[in-house]
C-alpha cells in the first residue's frame, strides 16, 4: 500500500464521494445523502429534487421555430421583445428565446402539456392578439364552415362547465380585420356584479375611437367578433355606432385568465408575422416513459458489461467496473456542473459509454497479460502494460472524441445532448483507467513483487 | 494463453470477396430503392398516437379521409408503432378523468396502462404555418371519435427549409469528420494508414446505409448521429491494430517481412478487439430490446455499425496496408520469399 501517495488516494475519494452525492438525486437516490445536505446547512428537499437537466424529449414540451416574414433588424428586436412579455406573462417557467441568425427564433418551453400547448402557439403565432372581424357564419359543427380565401375559421370560447364539446361553437369570420390592438389606449380588469364574473375593459385612444365609432357605424344590425389569441370570446350584433371609445369583453374568464389576458394585451401587437418552420411537441407521458425506458436499458447493459468483465478479466475485471459506476457518476455530475440537459440520445450516449469506457481497461489488461506472458514480472507487468497501452488509448479515444466534437457543433438539441455525454463519457474513461485503475492496481500488489495476478 | 496466429493477410482474398459483395449489394439498394428520409430531411409532419383499444389502420385512414383536410395533409402514410412494454407502470396511473375524451386534457389516464391498445404515427406533409394547427386539431378531433382512450404522444413538423438545411449540414459534418479523421491519423501514423482507415471507414457507413435502404428504415438526424459515432468507433478499433502494426515495424523490421508483421499485429490485438467489441455491444443490444421505439432505429445502426467496424479494422485497414506496402515497395515481397525458404 506504500508505493500509492496518499494524495492520490485522497483525491481519488474525494472525487468519488463528490460525483456520487452530485448524481444520487438523478438517480432518485438523494435520500442516501440528505442528511449529510443538511449538515452543512443545505436543504434537504432542494437538494433530492436537484437531478440533472432533462431535454425536452424527456420531460416534454414545446420546441419551435420561427422565421420573422420582414427584412428589418429593428423588427427582429421588437418581435423577440413582445414575444417574451407574452410568454412571460402566460405563467409558463423556464421559458427559453433564442435568436437564431438573423432572422430565426427559437422558443422552447419544458414541461407543458397539450392544452397550454395550443394556448402558448396560438399566443406566439397572432400579430394581433385582439381583433375585432365581422361574423359571417357561425355554426356547432366545425366541418359545415369551409373557409374561403378570405375568411377565417375559429373557435369560440366554450362553458366551462359545459362537460361535452358539444357546446363548442365555430365562427367563420371575415380575414381582415376591422380593429387591431393597437387601436387601443388602456386596458383593465374590472368586476361585474351582476355576473360575478371578471371582466376586462377596453379604451380606445381618440383615433382608435373614431375608426371604432366608424367600424360599428358601417356594421348595424351584423355582428362583430372580438378575437383574443385566436378565439371568438364574444360575437355581439352592433345595435347601434358606439362612439364613446369603450367597449367590454365579458367572457367565461377567472380572474387568472383575465389577468393573463389584460398583461399579453399590454406586451402589443408583434411587428410582423412569424413563419413556422419547425415545432417539436412532446407530451408528458412520452417522457416519462422515455427515461423509464432509458433507465431500463442502460441498468441492464450495466449489468451484463460488469458480469462479463470479472469472468473474463477476474479480479483486474472488479477493479475495472468499480471505474465504470465511476464514470457513469462522474457523467451526471458534469452535466449538471455544466448545466448541460440529459436528452433520450444523451442516455444512449451513456450506455455506449458504459461499452466503451471498458475498452481502455480492455487495452491495458491485455498488455499486462502479454507482458505477464514475457515473462516479465507482475509489478513490472502492470507497470510496462499502463505504460505501452498509453499512447494507444490516447490515440484511439481522441478520435472518437473528434467525431464527438464534430456532432456537437452539427448537431441540434438532442443530438448535442448525445455528442456531450459522449465525450464526457470519453474524458472520463479515460481519467478512471490510466489513473484511478492504476491506482487501485498499485495498492492490491504492491508488496508483491513475485506471485500471481488475478486478470 | 498461447499466441494466436490466424493467417489473416494470407487469406485476404476472402475477406475482399465478401466486402465485395456486401458493398456492392449496398449500393445496389441505395442506388435502386434510396434510403427513407425522414421528416428531419425532407420536411413534413409526423403525429404520434396511443389509443386505449386495438385500432387498426384502415380504421384512422377512413377517418382521415375528410375532403376539406385532403389538400392539406397531401400524402397520409399510417405506421404502427411495435412497443414492448415490458410491465412499465407508471406510478401517476390513477390521476385523470375515465371517459373517452382525451385530447387536450392537463392529466391523462395514463396511457402506460393500456396494455391492450395500439400505437400509430400519422405521417403528413407540412401545411402552411397559420393551417398547421387547425390541421392538428383536426385530426386529433377525428381520431378522438375513435372510442375508448386516446392520447397524443408527440407531434414534430419540420418545414421544408429546415430539411434542406440539415442535409446541408450532414453532409458538411461527414466531410469535416473525415478530414480531420485523415489528417490526425496521417499525423500520428502515416498517410498510408490514414487512407486505409478512411477507406475502411467509408466501407462501413456505406454498409451501414445500405442496410437501411434494404429495410426502408427511417434516416433521420439520429441515424446520422450513429453513423457518426460508428465512425468513431471503427477508428478506434482501426486504430488499436494500427498502433500495434506501428510497434511492431519498430522492433521486427529486420526478422520479419511485412505481411507477416501486419498479421501479428492484428493476432496480438484480436482478443482486445473482440472483447471491446463484446462490451460496446452488450449495452447496445439491450438499448435495442429495451429502449423503445423512439431510439430503436439508432440502436439498430449502432449494432450493425460495430460488427462491421470491427470486421472492417481487421479485414479491410490491414490488407489495404500491405498492399500498398507491396505496390510502393516493389521486390521486396520476392527477397522476403526467398529469405523464408
Amino acid at each position: 500500500m506504500r508505493n500509492v501517495p496518499l494524495w492520490k488516494i485522497v483525491l481519488v475519494i474525494v472525487l468519488l464521494a463528490a460525483c456520487a452525492i452530485s448524481a444520487a438525486p438523478t438517480f432518485k437516490l438523494g435520500s442516501v445523502f440528505a442528511p449529510l445536505v443538511e449538515v452543512f446547512g443545505g436543504s434537504a428537499d432542494n437538494y433530492e429534487r436537484d437531478a440533472v437537466t432533462y431535454g425536452l424529449d424527456l420531460q416534454g414540451g414545446l420546441d419551435l421555430t420561427y422565421r420573422i416574414k420582414s427584412d428589418k433588424e429593428e423588427d427582429m428586436i421588437k418581435a423577440i421583445e413582445v414575444l417574451r412579455n407574452r410568454l412571460d406573462n402566460m405563467g409558463v417557467a423556464n421559458v427559453a428565446i433564442q435568436r437564431q441568425g438573423l432572422r430565426q427564433i427559437r422558443i422552447q418551453i419544458p414541461g407543458i402539456g397539450g392544452k397550454k400547448q395550443k394556448q402558448i402557439k396560438n399566443v406566439i403565432n397572432t400579430v394581433d392578439l385582439l381583433r375585432f372581424n365581422l361574423v359571417k357564419q357561425e355554426s356547432p359543427n366545425m366541418f359545415s364552415l369551409v373557409p374561403g380565401a378570405e375568411d377565417e375559421l375559429l373557435p369560440g370560447v366554450v362553458d366551462k362547465k359545459a362537460a361535452r364539446k358539444k357546446d363548442a361553437v365555430w365562427y367563420l369570420l371575415q380575414k381582415e380585420p376591422e380593429l387591431t390592438g393597437d387601436a387601443l389606449s388602456h386596458v383593465r380588469i374590472a368586476f361585474d356584479s351582476l355576473r360575478g364574473k371578471p371582466k376586462i375593459q377596453l379604451e380606445f385612444h381618440t383615433k382608435g375611437a373614431e375608426k371604432f365609432a366608424e367600424v360599428t357605424e358601417k356594421l348595424v344590425g351584423k355582428r362583430l367578433a372580438i378575437v383574443l389569441a385566436r378565439k371568438v370570446y364574444m360575437a355581439p350584433v352592433i345595435k347601434e355606432p358606439i362612439r364613446d371609445g369603450h367597449a367590454e369583453i365579458t367572457g367565461d374568464f377567472d380572474i387568472e385568465e383575465a389577468k393573463l389576458v389584460t398583461n399579453i394585451l399590454k406586451a402589443g401587437a408583434l411587428p410582423c408575422e412569424l413563419i413556422k418552420l419547425a415545432e417539436n411537441s412532446v407530451g408528458p407521458t412520452l417522457g416519462k416513459e422515455s427515461i423509464q425506458k432509458g433507465i431500463y436499458a442502460a441498468t441492464a447493459g450495466v449489468i451484463l458489461v460488469l458480469v462479463f468483465m470479472v469472468i473474463w478479466y477476474k479480479l483486474a475485471g472488479v477493479f475495472a467496473d468499480v471505474a465504470m459506476v465511476m464514470n457513469l457518476l462522474m457523467i451526471i455530475a458534469m452535466l449538471k456542473f455544466f448545466g448541460a440537459t440529459l436528452t433520450m440520445p444523451g442516455i444512449a450516449g451513456l450506455i455506449l459509454t458504459i461499452g466503451m469506457s471498458v475498452d481502455a481497461n480492455v487495452i491495458i489488461f491485455e498488455r499486462i497479460k502479454e507482458e505477464l506472458r514475457n515473462g516479465k514480472t507482475v509489478r513490472a507487468s502492470i507497470d510496462a502494460g499502463f505504460n505501452k497501452a498509453f499512447s494507444t488509448i490516447v490515440d484511439a479515444n481522441l478520435t472518437t472524441f473528434f467525431t464527438a466534437l464534430v456532432l456537437y457543433f452539427f448537431g441540434t438539441g438532442p443530438i448535442k445532448g448525445f455528442a456531450v455525454t459522449l465525450s464526457l463519457g470519453i474524458l472520463a474513461s479515460m481519467f478512471t483507467a490510466l489513473f484511478v485503475v492504476k491506482m487501485i492496481m498499485d495498492m492490491t500488489y504492491a508488496n508483491k513483487s513475485t506471485g500471481t495476478i488475478s486478470i | 494463453m498461447t499466441t494466436l496466429d490466424y493467417k489473416f493477410i494470407e487469406n485476404r482474398k476472402t475477406g475482399y470477396i465478401i466486402s465485395a459483395v456486401l458493398i456492392g449489394a449496398s449500393l445496389l439498394f441505395l442506388l435502386v430503392k434510396g434510403l427513407n428520409y425522414g421528416i428531419d430531411f425532407k420536411g413534413g409532419s409526423v403525429f404520434h398516437y396511443r389509443f386505449e383499444n386495438k385500432v387498426t389502420e384502415t380504421q384512422i385512414r377512413e377517418l382521415l379521409k375528410v375532403p376539406h383536410l385532403r389538400e392539406k395533409l397531401g400524402e397520409v402514410k399510417v405506421q404502427q408503432v411495435l412497443e414492448t412494454n415490458l410491465g412499465l407502470d407508471n406510478e401517476e396511473g390513477a390521476s385523470g378523468t375515465a371517459g373517452p375524451e382525451k385530447t387536450g386534457t392537463e392529466t391523462p389516464v395514463s396511457s402506460s396502462r393500456w396494455k391492450n391498445g395500439s400505437e400509430y404515427i400519422i405521417h403528413t406533409e407540412f401545411a402552411e404555418t397559420r393551417e398547421e394547427d387547425d390541421v392538428e386539431g383536426s385530426i386529433d378531433k377525428l381520431l378522438s371519435t375513435i372510442p375508448g382512450g386516446m392520447e397524443k404522444l408527440q407531434t414534430q413538423k419540420i418545414g421544408p427549409t429546415i430539411g434542406a438545411n440539415l442535409r446541408i449540414k450532414a453532409a458538411w459534418a461527414l466531410f469535416l469528420g473525415v478530414m480531420i479523421i485523415l489528417a490526425y491519423i496521417s499525423v500520428r501514423f502515416q498517410a498510408v494508414f490514414a487512407v486505409a482507415a478512411v477507406v475502411a471507414l467509408v466501407h462501413d457507413c456505406t454498409f451501414v446505409l445500405g442496410l437501411f435502404s434494404f429495410l426502408q428504415r427511417e434516416v433521420n438526424v439520429d441515424i446520422l448521429a450513429a453513423i457518426l459515432t460508428i465512425l468513431g468507433y471503427s477508428l478506434n478499433d482501426t486504430i488499436v491494430i494500427l498502433d500495434r502494426i506501428r510497434e511492431n515495424l519498430r522492433l521486427k523490421k529486420k526478422t520479419m517481412g511485412y505481411a507477416d508483421i501486419v498479421n501479428l499485429s492484428i493476432n496480438q490485438s484480436l482478443s482486445r478487439t473482440i472483447n471491446t467489441s463484446v462490451t460496446t455491444l452488450l449495452p447496445v443490444l439491450t438499448l435495442l430490446l429495451f429502449g423503445g421505439a423512439v431510439i430503436r432505429g439508432f440502436a439498430l445502426a449502432l449494432l450493425i455499425g460495430v460488427v462491421i467496424g470491427t470486421y472492417s479494422s481487421i479485414f479491410v485497414v490491414s490488407p489495404i496496408v500491405v498492399y500498398w506496402y507491396y505496390r510502393a515497395h516493389p521486390g521486396v515481397a520476392r527477397k522476403e520469399e526467398a529469405a523464408k525458404a
